[in-house]
């Protein structure tokens, strides 16, 4: 009986140790795949970043600003400066 | 059926022996697998699915003061080739050579060269490497590079200097601060499967390396902006050869503009010549001419050897000494002392360096700074060039007074300009505030930092005071001159030293101006300097205006009110105020014995608010944009006239 039994314990024990080997080779590629997209978001990330930032160039703000929208530095009168 | 227990019995017993034989069996070869040859056949499975993992450094950004990024990092992908695994060099080639527009012939050539691997094109842009992994060719590959990019192009070019393909600063800040942003270059072992999927069994930590840390530059990205357009086109108008504008903040030493021209992009450094890459702000020295006087007129005035209305004689013009013919462009007969500074006449200067004495002068050059490097943190500074005062003839003394004969860094005029500005302490001038690491820690922090206390408190004041004359009617520099402000500066015009022939070039000048503004509360200091120009030489002239185009944008910029109400002219005038806004004018303010009812300032716009807080003399203080939509305190209530009306505006 109790061969029995530690026998059982023994083979649940090998079997728990194999489900575990599988779960960390599943979560290995999960966690790759994760890791991946993650490196993926944040070079996309950079990417916006270094678009943003030549897009809101002061060189390019300013051409834009007088071109599209008409604007100029600001004459005399038009300045006020409250008391 | 029957059967006999004894036959049961023998048959369970050679099952029993067989299972026992195969049991041995497999332990011996598990023994013999794990044991006997378990570290050699472990490697090479190791050899197998294990597989080093290369972390590239993450470097830094480098940003402005307010966060706007100059330079950033992104991986691009490169393209490499296995020559000995191409089955068809001459179809590659040409596949490669469209997708990438490289010439089909040089591609050729690189694939079947004799080497085992070679580089076809490095850093390409995401559409070419999507269709190169299309192409799935035996022998080509792709590799993730780290490049850099400077979003702002030429902006501070000289500055942030810029990094090698290796991913290793090369000039500028990029240099300079390599170390702090470099960022940790790593590698790991991680485990694949049979397809080459990664499979990361022992997590991500090993694959997480320190990213380098981001700069937080002092320089003010629209104040530098303006600097380096104003100082172009001053450049392109006077057909000059160079120039420099620096704007620094005088109490902290903050450089809020530093601008060379020519300029410089960092993202394509390869195709620009060492002279456009230099940082002349630093790394050139000049002879700074009459801008030199207010160092003489600082040293005299703090040993008391002069006061400000000291008269001294001009000799109209021509003044003999020491065997030479010292000039002044006007002639003047007697002058006090503020008047030489504000005409800058040589003569004049001449003889208050007598009454200095060269000893005592060249002390006070020292403190200023000269001969030294200011130590601001960009690679390339030089001292400029100082003679110790035994060496100096007997015309070194004259020379020396107007800023001929010594070399200065324009940085070093501009900080001791700043010393003047902030009260008489000479800064150390820096363009980087603080370096942050990934996780947000200070690892650098730059603070003000005094070199020393040049002059007194009261010198300064009185200097600042003399220099005003400078930018007023009748002196040299009336066109530095800012609208609502003061300004104190000087002009200076200098000769340059003819290094081939000795002595000085003809016709060969340096226009520069150096003030600071405003000048009794000084909040910037600004040096301009222009290279040779051709059309006009003077600095009143050339450097003079680009100083008050600069003054001018960067004071708006910083918010900074001009000081003289009376000098900024205004077309909506308190008399016309109601004709334009006849409709609002039931809401006038009634005085009442010193508080008053409170205006109504609900449904104006942001606009029309400004406007009526001016005519009414109003303490107003805003939020948001757009209309007011709430006001406290509300409208009709009494309030005294020191209260401030705050208003919450919403578009």
């Amino acid at each position: 009986m109790v061969f029995v039994l530690s026998a059982l314990g023994l083979i649940g024990v090998a079997l728990l140790h194999v489900w575990l080997r599988l779960q960390v080779v599943h979560m290995g590629y999960v966690l790759a795949t994760t890791s991946k997209l993650q490196n993926q978001l944040e070079q996309e990330n950079r990417e916006l970043k270094v678009e943003l930032a030549t897009l809101t160039s002061p060189d390019r703000l300013e051409a834009m600003s007088r071109r599209r929208l008409g604007l100029r530095p600001p004459e005399k009168g038009q300045v006020i400066v409250l008391p | 059926m029957r059967r006999s227990y004894r036959g049961d019995r023998l048959r369970l017993g050679v099952a029993k022996v067989l299972f026992l034989v195969l049991f041995v069996v497999i332990g011996a070869r598990a023994f013999q697998l794990q044991v006997l040859q378990g570290e050699k056949l472990k490697r090479l499975a190791e050899r197998q699915h294990l597989k080093e993992w290369i972390v590239l450094p993450k470097r830094g950004a480098v940003l402005d003061r307010a966060g706007e990024p100059l330079a950033l990092s992104l991986e691009a992908q490169s393209v490499y080739a296995r020559p000995h695994r191409i089955r068809d060099p001459a179809g590659v080639s040409r596949a490669l050579g469209k997708i990438l527009n490289l010439d089909a012939g040089e591609v050729k050539q690189k694939m079947t060269a004799e080497k085992p691997f070679v580089w076809v094109k490095r850093q390409i842009g995401p559409q070419e490497a999507e269709q190169i992994q299309a192409l799935s060719v035996e022998g080509v590959g792709m590799f993730y590079e780290p490049n850099r990019y400077y979003p702002q192009g030429q902006l501070a070019g000289q500055v942030i200097g810029f990094v090698g393909r290796d991913s290793e600063g090369l000039e500028g800040l990029e240099l300079h601060y390599n170390d702090y942003i470099r960022g940790e270059t790593g590698s790991s072992v991680i485990e694949r499967d049979a397809l080459g999927r990664r499979v990361l069994v022992q997590g991500v930590r090993g694959l997480q390396m320190a990213p380098g840390g981001d700069i937080h530059l002092t320089l003010d990205t629209s104040i530098q902006h303006l600097a380096e357009k104003e100082l172009e086109a001053t450049i392109g108008k006077y057909r000059a050869k160079a120039g420099v504008a620096i704007v620094v903040e005088p109490f902290t030493g903050e450089v809020l503009a530093l601008a060379n021209y020519p300029s410089f992009n960092p993202n394509h450094f390869a195709k620009l010549s060492a002279q456009q890459r230099r940082n002349r702000a630093v790394t050139d020295s000049f002879e700074p001419g009459s801008t030199f006087k207010t160092i003489l007129a600082a040293a005299a005035l703090e040993e008391g050897v002069v006061g400000k209305e000291d008269l001294f004689y001009c000799e109209m013009g021509k003044y003999p000494y020491a065997g030479k013919v010292i000039h002044d462009t006007h002639p003047h007969a007697w002058l006090p002392f503020y008047k030489i500074l504000q005409v800058s006449s040589n003569i004049g200067i001449t003889k208050v360096a007598e009454k200095l004495k060269r000893e005592r002068y060249f002390k006070y050059i020292e403190k200023f700074g000269f001969g030294q490097p200011t130590g601001i943190d960009v690679p390339g500074e030089v001292p400029g060039l100082l003679r110790k005062p035994e060496s100096w003839s007997a015309i070194d003394l004259a020379t020396h007074a107007f800023g001929q004969g010594i070399s200065a860094t324009p940085i070093q005029m501009v900080m001791a300009y700043a010393a003047i500005a902030n009260g008489g302490f000479l800064m150390r001038p820096h363009v980087v505030r603080r370096v942050v690491g990934s996780k947000g820690e200070v690892l650098l922090e730059n603070q003000p930092h005094v070199v020393r206390r040049v002059i007194s408190e009261k010198t300064a004041r009185l200097l600042a005071s003399m220099l005003k004359g400078v930018t007023n009617e009748g002196g040299t520099g009336v066109m530095a001159r800012v609208e609502g402000f003061e300004v104190a500066g000087k002009t200076g015009t200098a000769q340059k030293a003819d290094l081939t022939h000795g002595g000085y070039a003809a016709g060969k000048r340096v226009a520069s101006f150096v003030g600071f503004v405003p000048a009794d509360d000084p909040k910037l200091v600004a040096m301009i300097l222009v290279d040779e120009p051709e059309v006009n030489v003077y600095g009143g002239v050339v450097a003079a205006p680009v100083f008050r185009n600069i003054a001018q944008g960067a004071l708006r910029h910083l918010s900074v009110a001009p000081q003289k109400l009376e000098l900024v002219p205004t077309t909506i005038g308190p008399t016309e105020l109601p004709r334009r806004r006849a409709v609002k004018r039931e809401t006038a303010v009634a005085f009442d014995g010193g508080t008053v009812a409170v205006p109504d300032f609900v449904g104006l716009s942001l606009r029309e608010a400004v406007e009526k807080a001016r005519a009414m003399q109003v303490k107003v203080k805003m939020h948001g944009n757009g209309y007011v939509i709430r006001q406290s305190p509300a409208p009709g209530g009494r309030w005294s006239e020191e209260d401030i009306l705050v208003l919450n505006l919403q578009g």
